[in-house]
């Protein structure tokens, strides 16, 4: 194979990763964006649970 | 002939090496490195996947147990919330996404027989000492891109604060002006602090803080406030932190009177109050304090009791309190007085073990500061 075609390669494989790492990337955020509204969730549950308990 | 052909091959080979230095600064890739570099790539897509899967369990279980809910309801939260189906979902498109980046990446092997020409083999140029750093730094560009690390890819043109960057920076200049230069925290208690506290636990953190600023500055430790941090349990960090202060204050007032209490035969301690940081809230304290009030009062009474008797047995009377003759038994009226004779000069005795011990100047110090406490926690 001619190094012409050896480069594109490269330079395809290059750009598949980068695609990959910016989808990643957004994902990424949205699955931590996800379990923090999650742990969001329990802090104010157990807020509630201590506001109770201390007659707040 | 032959040496001569030799030579020439030779002096061909040199030639055209030569020729190739000048043109070629670069290292070009083979094919060779392409396979390399895929399997580089499918190995860097698995990890990262798994890592940020793992890493999203681990937060999800990691959420209860730091939130110190109860399981069940934390699942329940989980299920009936939604988080689970959205979070799984996200999951799924991770999953997928990996997969077809990797069958992407494995229809590029080539799958003709890669054949190595002699040519090949020789050395295109020697490179120097000073070039070796520089082509291996350039192969690695060309070989690795996937060592630009995730969050530098959207950014590449413009650093902007994101908003968790911004939430770790507000905690940061807050934990400076209120935390740390008060407690004298040093820069580096200040950067483990941060680098291990949650941003999204900001706001209980601050609350946390904020009661650890305010409550009784004077029973303040260090300690206290990096131990509440490294609990990332806030709800424990909370108890420790009202053990650590409601406890001094019984601590405290406790060691003022033991000795006295000690010649009366009562032994009293946190321990055997109960008090432990499991238990240790404000309601618990006013509890405990009274118990031991009760405890006091009691050992003073008996402490009053056995003087009295003791002092009739030993000489039949006591401040004008004798031992009653039969006759004087069935004399209601002499019985009457003297019963209020006895509670007169029994309350005068327990005032004055009580101001020997200097329990109702302990009673009202202790108060106060259980009244502070108390004030800075509802507050």
């Amino acid at each position: 194979m001619s190094d012409p075609k050896i480069q594109q390669k490269v330079k395809e494989l290059e750009s598949i990763m980068l695609q990959y790492k910016q989808e990643l990337g957004v994902l990424d955020k949205e699955l931590f964006q996800a379990i923090s509204d999650y742990q969001k969730a329990l802090d104010e549950e157990r807020l509630k649970e201590i506001k109770q308990s201390l007659n707040i | 002939m032959t040496v001569h052909s030799e030579q020439l091959n030779t002096q061909g080979v040199q030639n055209e090496t030569a020729e190739q230095v000048v043109v070629a600064e670069t290292i070009e890739p083979t094919e060779a490195d392409v396979e390399e570099m895929i399997q580089k790539m499918e190995v860097s897509i698995s990890n990262e996947e798994n890592q940020i899967l793992e890493s999203a369990d681990d937060r999800i279980e990691g959420a209860g147990t730091s939130a110190n809910i109860d399981p069940e309801k934390a699942e329940s939260i989980f299920t009936v919330g939604g988080f689970a189906e959205r979070i799984n979902y996200i999951k799924e498109k991770i999953k997928t996404l990996a997969t077809e980046t990797k069958d992407k990446i494995k229809s590029f092997v080539s799958s003709e027989p890669e054949v190595i020409h002699f040519k090949d083999m020789i050395p295109e140029h020697i490179a120097t000492t000073e070039e070796i750093p520089v082509a291996e730094a350039e192969a690695e560009k060309q070989l690795y891109p996937e060592v630009v690390p995730i969050q530098n890819v959207e950014n590449t043109e413009e650093v902007v604060e994101t908003p968790e960057q911004k939430e770790k920076r507000e905690l940061n200049e807050y934990l400076e002006r209120e935390v740390f230069t008060k407690f004298n925290l040093t820069a580096e208690d200040q950067e483990r602090v941060l680098a291990e506290t949650p941003e999204n636990r900001r706001e209980v953190l601050e609350r946390s803080f904020e009661n650890s600023r305010k409550s009784l500055e004077a029973f303040y430790e260090k300690q206290v406030v990096v131990g509440a941090v490294d609990d990332y349990d806030v709800d424990k960090a909370q108890k420790q932190l009202m053990y650590n202060t409601l406890a001094s204050v019984l601590e405290d007032g406790i060691a003022e009177i033991k000795p006295k209490l000690l010649g009366l035969g009562l032994d009293v301690s946190l321990g055997s109050l109960g008090f432990t940081p499991e238990t240790a809230d404000r309601d618990d304290l006013a509890g405990k304090f009274t118990e031991m009030n009760n405890r006091v009062r009691s050992a003073i009474r008996e402490s009053m009791e056995e003087k009295i008797i003791r002092a009739l047995n030993e000489n039949g009377e006591y401040r004008g309190i004798t031992i009653p003759t039969e006759e004087q038994m069935r004399d209601e009226n002499f019985m009457e007085q003297r019963s209020q004779q006895i509670k007169q000069v029994e309350y005068e005795e327990i005032e004055n073990i009580s101001n020997e011990i200097g329990f109702p100047e302990w009673i009202s110090q202790t108060t106060t500061k259980i009244r502070r406490t108390i004030y800075f926690y509802k507050s």
